[in-house]
């Protein structure tokens, strides 16, 4: 028996975790169902056919390049294509033809994606890339919403004078200022925004559901709470110190941050998309940063912008940072204090 | 008993209570032939001082340390030395080794002793090197402890704790040698001068050696001991983490465990130095657990140093038609063996036969995940360290505190792109020694 060359000689460790890249891109496709379906639910086929348009665009961009471009065709396997195509879906207002959400997918893997390396070499998240080129490209169509199919755009049961078509950030910032904002009047639309009954892009109207997708990647240790968390808080904290209704402390001071927070893509952007892995730093103060300077600057487009959002921009700008912010952040070692580059 | 300590990073790795630990200490019959490597740590080869030919009994000197970083080897078998020639070594590389055949069962060669209560600190030292006891991790007893003169040393710390699957020596020992290994714990504190002397265990539902040792320590001679429990972590048996959730206090980059006020010795190493002191015995035996999926009976084996592994192999019915790792260590920082003819050495304390082939680990680009960052222990950024090392920038590897590395291999387990970045890291650590080793070369 000669049994030297049986044995192998490898590098330890000899154990591997059982989490591999495609595990974790196929636990986010499964987290982004619930929204996937929330979508369906509020905005009929319509959605569905973006999704699938979006989706397979990107998958077959992806396909094309590693095929006959980088010869890899084992990429496709990792299937970070099809959670790019499904996020860019989910980032489009319903009545988008679907040839311009294939566009989209087609922007972001063969230009934001694979020119910087591919799969972990993007500097910016690609679906924000794709969803960015849209919204130069067609401007009109990539801000038309439409309400859901059982109830308004706005999520309040009497539409306002002149605001009718208006999605709730929309008519929250219509509303402030014309002085018309009635706190009782906007109470209600609460349900509906937590609901996801509203007009909006696809994806982005549930937070319910996105809530729960998240948890999802948060249970399996896929995503992690602070950058999400310190997103929000900014946001929530900024309109709410600055929310120009007057005072801290009274009703509609309470009410615009809430609005700020479910009425538009920032729990989707705050969830999937400043949590991509790719482009977020790696350490725990980094992503504090980068959570927070995306708030930040969600706030300072939102208020002082031409458009209500802000949210894509912001990702998109902070996500430039995250090179920087590793290197500055490099972390003290053991029983070492901190230093910086 | 105190609370359990906990640490930031590492991994909690599924099969922890391995059945290889229920296992009683079990002798394996003495082979016919031993190979003796003059190297068992990574110092010096000890310069051999017998020849072919030579009667030797057990616990002779065969090779006598001549430079401080040698240690003494001593026959683990009374024969005939049939050769001093270079042989396969565990490390991968031929060593100088002294082979003995086996021929009669002459009584053990004991050195003279006294009660160790009557010995000054050096001449305890003096008996540990004459011994020739090396530390699990390949350092030399003696020096470490030759280094506390004159330093402020107040605890001593009993390392029992293993944490990596198929590693149950430590706490065998514990089991079944408790008092001895105690004692040895003992005379450690006197040769340091130390007050406190701690036993650190991992944290166990129902742990038999915790057990063992709390009955022992009702005795008025061990009531001193205290205890540290370490969360079952890997990797919780780093002497650094070790020293953090004994005493609280932390060591300074770069530095020892003296630095510290302490000074850290494994539980087999507290036995070898009891057997020295008491019985007169070298370090000639070595008790190695060998288990892994492709071991039939996994056993507890007390072994003599040079022992060829394909004996314990046999021993303990290994199907070798399956096997595709032989890992001497443990499954996370274990090093595979090339060759199962290389003997048994001093540091061993498990030896494992796996079929570990990763069938599906395919290398993919990093995802930036920072996954690894947050298991490793010593809060480095393996990714980027990698991404350097990788690239051959060493300087700036080394920038990212490369040298602080533990090579636990956390990161390599934890990575989903699947890359093995304690390679990365490992080559990362030894650039920035030699980097290091070069710059003080110069000023000096």
């Amino acid at each position: 028996m000669n049994d030297r060359e049986m044995l192998h000689n490898a590098c330890a460790p000899h154990l591997r975790a059982r989490d591999s890249v495609s595990s974790i891109m196929l636990t986010t496709i499964i987290a982004l169902m619930p929204t996937a379906a929330a979508s369906v639910l509020f905005f009929s086929a319509r959605s569905l056919l973006l999704i699938l348009t979006a989706t397979a665009a990107a998958v077959l961009a992806e396909w094309c390049i590693a095929t006959f471009v980088t010869r890899q065709p084992r990429a496709l396997s990792d299937g970070s294509a099809m959670v790019t195509g499904l996020l860019l879906a989910l980032t489009l207002p319903p009545t988008l033809p679907p040839w311009m959400a294939a566009l989209g997918s087609i922007v972001a893997i063969a230009i934001v994606k694979w020119p910087f390396g591919g799969l972990g070499g993007n500097l910016v998240n690609p679906a924000l890339a794709g969803r960015a080129f849209l919204m130069l490209s067609f401007p009109a169509a990539m801000t038309t919403f439409i309400a859901p199919v059982a109830g308004t755009i706005n999520g309040l049961a009497d539409s306002l004078d002149g605001i009718a078509a208006a999605t709730p950030l929309a008519c929250l910032r219509h509303s402030a200022l014309t002085g018309t904002l009635e706190p009782l009047v906007f109470q209600d639309a609460f349900v509906n925004m937590f609901l996801g009954n509203i007009g909006g892009c696809i994806g982005e109207t549930s937070a319910l559901a996105l809530l729960f997708g998240a948890i999802i990647l948060w249970y399996r240790q896929i995503i992690g709470i602070r950058i999400p968390f310190f997103f929000v808080l900014t946001v929530f904290v900024l309109f709410w110190l600055f929310n120009g209704a007057g005072g801290i402390l009274t009703t509609e001071a309470m009410i615009i941050p809430v609005y700020q927070v479910l009425g538009g893509g920032l729990l989707l952007g705050a969830l999937f998309m400043a949590n991509d892995p790719v482009t977020s730093p790696v350490t725990s103060w980094g992503k504090i940063i980068f959570g927070t300077g995306c708030g930040a600057l969600t706030f300072l487009f939102r208020k002082f912008g031409a458009h209500t959002e802000g949210v894509m921009y912001a990702i998109l700008l902070m996500n430039l940072t995250v090179p920087l912010i590793d290197r500055w952040l490099r972390p003290g070692a053991f029983n070492r204090k901190k230093q910086h580059a | 008993m105190s609370g359990t300590h906990f640490f930031a990073g590492g991994i909690h790795l599924p099969p922890f209570d391995e059945p290889v630990l229920s296992r009683a200490i079990e002798k394996l019959p003495p082979p016919d032939r031993v190979v003796i490597p003059l190297l068992h740590h990574n110092g010096a080869a000890a310069h051999p001082i017998v020849a072919r030919g030579d009667r030797v009994v057990e616990g002779q000197i065969i090779g006598e340390a001549d430079s401080p970083e040698a240690a003494f080897i001593h026959a683990s078998i009374s024969g005939t030395v049939a050769s001093v020639a270079s042989f396969p070594h565990a490390s991968g590389a031929n060593v100088l080794s002294v082979t003995i055949n086996r021929n009669g069962d002459e009584a053990a060669h004991a050195m003279s002793t006294k009660p160790w209560r009557e010995l000054a600190p050096e001449e305890i030292i003096g008996i540990i090197e004459n011994a020739g006891i090396i530390g699990s991790h390949g350092d030399l007893i003696h020096q470490t402890l030759a280094r506390t003169a004159g330093k402020e040393v107040d605890t001593v710390i009993i390392n029992g704790v293993e944490c990596e699957p198929g590693l149950a020596a430590a706490r065998r020992l514990l089991i079944e040698k408790t008092e001895e290994v105690l004692c040895g714990a003992l005379i450690t504190r006197k040769v340091c001068g130390a007050h406190r002397l701690v036993l650190a265990i991992g944290k166990e539902k129902r742990s038999q050696a915790a057990a063992a040792v709390t009955r022992l320590c009702a005795n008025d001679a061990f009531k001193e001991i205290e205890f540290a429990q370490v969360a079952a972590r890997y990797p919780a048996g780093d002497p650094a983490l070790v020293i953090k959730a004994a005493t609280g206090r932390t060591i300074p980059p770069h530095g020892a465990p003296i630095d510290a006020r302490c000074v850290v010795i494994d539980v087999a190493a507290a036995l070898a130095i009891r057997n020295a002191l008491c019985d007169g015995l070298p370090a000639t035996r070595r008790l190695i657990t060998v288990s892994g999926p492709c071991i039939t009976k996994p056993a507890n084996l007390l072994v003599p140093v040079g022992t060829p592994v394909r004996l314990l192999l046999a021993h303990c019915q290994a199907d070798m038609s399956r096997a595709t790792r032989l890992i001497a260590g443990g499954s996370m920082s274990g090093r595979c063996l090339h060759d199962p003819d290389v003997p048994c050495i001093k540091t061993w304390s498990a030896l494992q036969l796996t079929n570990a082939v990763f069938p599906d680990v395919r290398m993919r680009p990093c995802i930036n995940c920072g996954h690894c960052v947050k298991v490793c222990p010593r809060h480095l950024v393996p990714s980027m360290i990698a991404r350097y090392a990788e690239k051959g920038d060493y300087r700036a590897a080394a920038e990212w505190n490369a040298g602080d590395c533990l090579e636990c291999g956390c990161c390599a387990w934890v990575c989903p792109s699947k890359i093995n970045l304690l390679h990365f890291l490992q080559i990362a650590r030894s650039m920035a020694a030699r980097a290091t080793a070069a710059e003080t070369g110069a000023r000096s």
